[in-house]
């Protein structure tokens, strides 16, 4: 039997910290290093019941799920001396911060056979390598705030942190690829992957229209740069998103409405023409969108062929007959916070959602795992 | 010595169509992996349309497709034919993954359902990618992108505070479920060296997009707080926006996440001393403050001088700003790929450098069928064989 991958998590950003909860949900062994004030997300709120509490912020709940906390400071000799231990112990190192590198280097210089992936902003060559950031850092340096929003006004990070989880998520990726590879019989020696270029590669096409093109995609204020109708529409008690390919799907979006005269129009039936007509097409959908409610549009919607969606927030999510049947949110117990519900795992393997331990309290493992290192001898 | 290849001996064959899977492919072929899409010119791959163009028409004119499909093979099959069917059947007999992006009706329609795959090939890595799920009230609900952002909870959370909810700038969750599907395939090949059987993953986009809205449900269950969209603010960083800089929709993104880079950015900036929570009461006059400041400067010099004091700082860049930005250059992530038809032409690499492997370069995006020939002939087709499925039509 293969044992399960090995991470010593040196992160300190939500990109390493999500990545460590991908790799842990994935029966990763994962040990987070804390230092004695704790993991910076630790003083990141929302925190239940409203006051910052290194044991009460959400934040750190959710993204440091599934590991062990261990509180070791490297700037002492008995903190070096167990994190060499813990580099000895891992299969792979984690580092997301430019300032952190020379932990990287510290673990990798106890162990030859250790992965060291590093997931920082900017990558670790370059001129702009020592740059540090977080979500919104990420997400201007990438591309991807540059295309959100309002033309006329600031662009916009996306919320939710998503330039932090696409770099995760591609670090995740190469992380399993080289523990696999090892496995295989080859040694990968190190992983830099930057945060930058991970937002850079999600832009769906603007970086080929850029590359290919020397053309710029502006940010249109959520419509679909191509197609129409293709963005969050309002409906009588709240909102919609419609994304149409085709004539027969625009053409039903008016019937959905019961406009049969635009049902029937010419300008539909062209991509180019409906997309080039959006600013006199969009009143007119959305005057009879106004005129009913987000679920029946849905249902309707979806019965004539349109791909249509509700637009979910956290309390209607829970709500989502789909993501229920399909078991996806997660109960959790957490001695600080008390009872919550988290997402799950996005994906199943063979009719199964694994299962995650909740967040550590700070240092809750440090005697555990510090017993485990006794036994180690590699 | 040779050095070892990174997931050498992969086989992929992806069965798939606009974004999502083949992105997932595309990750996996960027590691080593040997990719074969299996396509049709009788019903082609949308993005062999996507914009933008490199050929005035035709199947190979899309540059989107060239550069979601790089590494790749393509073997033409017609999979309403017997022998088509027939050939698809062997190269996932042979094959250690294969990735779909279809709904959920079509890979049993084909004869290819999980427990017939897995009954002449255990070990094959099975990755569903349907929109909604495999059954569920939605199965057979129609998705894009776009309408997952909404059903995902991840249009909620975007737009500016107090207004409507706002789409991303891009298909964003079709590009995460393909990160995600490469995710989950390598993961259940790891499992895979101990358990010797593979796995049918089922990776439901509207459930992989999901998984990425953050605290949003656990602070709704633990707080009943309904996390609102707050346009660039954060809640605990302070200021934390982007700001108007000189020229023609410039912008600079300053992120100030503790009290070392509120004080440098005060005193560079010229702002008052205040302490984290008066900056959360007056939030929005310290973002008119940076703004005046910002305005009439030059937002690459002003990055660079904030960033020397240790304060979070980065011109807003669109992906025309990438290609032109002397670190990316640097770090050499725009790569050129010679296409027969196309030339030579910048496309972006993967976003991380891996060392201790080799890697090959990359090859360009495959003509529809390009490989076809070889492909079959791999799996045991003589070309008498071959020559019979082109007779009978099923090779295109």
């Amino acid at each position: 039997m293969i044992s399960a991958p090995r991470v010593v998590d040196l992160s300190a950003e939500i990109r390493g910290a999500w990545c460590g909860r991908l790799l842990a949900e994935q029966g990763a062994d994962v040990v987070l290093v804390e230092s004695r004030s704790g993991h910076p997300l630790r003083s990141v709120g929302p925190f239940v019941g409203g006051v910052p509490d290194p044991e009460k912020s959400l934040v750190f709940a959710h993204y440091c799920a599934g590991r062990r906390s261990v509180v070791l400071d490297p700037a002492d000799e008995a903190g070096r001396a167990r994190l060499a231990g813990l580099a000895g112990w891992a299969d792979v190192a984690l580092v997301d911060r430019a300032d952190r590198l020379a932990l990287a280097d510290a673990a990798a210089a106890a162990n030859p056979r250790l992965i060291v992936a590093t997931v920082t902003c900017f990558g670790r060559t370059g001129p702009d390598r020592a740059r540090e950031g977080g979500d919104l850092v990420a997400t201007a340096a990438g591309g991807l705030a540059a295309l959100t929003g309002d033309p006329a006004r600031a662009p916009l990070r996306p919320g939710g942190h998503q330039g932090e989880h696409v770099a995760g998520l591609h670090a995740a990726v190469a992380i399993t690829a080289a523990v696999l590879t090892r496995d295989l019989g080859a040694g990968v020696a190190s992983i830099d992957v930057s945060a930058q270029e991970c937002v850079a590669s999600v832009l769906e096409n603007a970086m080929e229209f850029a590359l290919l093109d020397g053309r710029r995609v502006a940010r249109q204020n959520g419509r679909h740069p191509i197609s129409w109708p293709g963005r969050v529409f309002p409906c009588r008690d709240g909102y919609v998103v419609i994304s149409c390919g085709s004539a027969a799907e625009a053409r039903a979006c008016f019937d959905l409405v019961g406009d049969a005269a635009m049902a029937g129009h010419a300008v539909l039936e062209d991509r180019d023409t409906r997309r080039a007509a959006a600013d006199w097409l969009e009143p007119l959908l959305i005057d009879g969108l106004l005129k009913h409610d987000e679920i029946d549009l849905f249902e309707r919607g979806q019965a004539l062929g349109i791909p249509i969606g509700r637009v979910l927030d956290a309390r209607s999510l829970l709500d989502d007959p789909q993501l229920a049947a399909r078991s996806f949110f997660r109960e959790i117990d957490h001695p600080a916070i008390g009872r919550f519900t988290d997402v799950g795992s996005p994906f199943v393997v063979d009719g199964a959602a694994p299962s995650l331990r909740r967040a550590p309290l700070l240092g809750e493992h440090t005697a555990e795992v510090e017993k485990m290192l006794e036994g180690v001898s590699r | 010595m040779k050095r070892a290849r990174l997931l050498d001996g992969i086989h992929v064959v992806e069965l798939t169509t606009a974004f999502a899977g083949p992105y997932a492919g595309k990750l996996l072929g960027d590691l080593g992996a040997d990719v074969v899409r299996v396509e049709s010119a009788r019903r082609p791959d949308i993005m062999r349309g996507y914009p933008p163009s490199l050929l005035p028409d035709g199947p190979e004119r899309s540059g989107s497709f060239s550069s979601i499909n790089r590494n790749k093979r393509s073997v033409a099959l017609d999979l309403k034919t017997p022998g088509g069917r027939g050939a698809i059947a062997r190269l996932i007999e042979r094959a250690d993954v294969l990735i779909e992006n279809f709904t959920p009706r079509v890979l049993p329609s084909l004869g290819l359902d999980p427990a017939t795959l897995h009954a002449t090939n255990p070990r094959l890595v099975i990755c569903r990618m349907p929109g909604f799920g495999l059954d569920g009230p939605h199965a057979a609900y129609r998705s894009y992108g776009p309408t997952l952002e909404g059903q995902a909870g991840l249009a909620a959370l975007t737009g500016y505070p107090g207004e409507a909810p706002l789409r991303m700038g891009c298909s964003y969750p079709d590009m995460v479920g393909g990160v995600t599907a490469a995710f989950a395939v390598l993961s259940a090949l790891r499992r895979r060296i101990g358990t010797g059987r593979g796995a049918a993953i089922e990776l439901p986009q509207q459930r992989a997009a999901a998984a990425l809205t953050g605290t949003a449900v656990a602070e709704w269950t633990a707080s009943r707080r309904i996390a609102e969209r707050a346009g660039n603010a954060h809640a605990w960083h302070v200021p934390h926006g982007t700001y108007r800089c000189a020229g023609d929709d410039r912008w600079i993104a300053i992120s100030v996440r503790d009290e070392t880079g509120w004080r440098a950015l005060a005193e560079i900036a010229g702002l008052p001393p205040m302490d984290l929570s008066a900056r959360q009461r007056a939030r929005a006059s310290i973002d008119e403050a940076i703004e005046r400041w910002t305005i009439g400067q030059d937002a690459d010099v002003l990055a660079g001088a904030l960033c020397a004091r240790g304060i979070e700082a980065q011109p807003i860049r669109g992906a025309l700003d990438l290609v032109r930005d002397p670190h990316i250059a640097a770090r050499g992530f725009i790569e050129s790929i010679d296409h027969p038809l196309h030339g030579a032409r910048p496309y972006a690499g993967p976003p991380w450098r891996i060392a201790g492997v080799a890697i090959d370069p990359h090859r360009p995006a495959p003509r529809l069928g390009e490989h076809t020939d070889e492909v079959l002939g791999e799996i045991g087709y003589t070309p008498d064989d071959i020559a019979a499925l082109r007779a009978e039509e099923a090779l295109t």
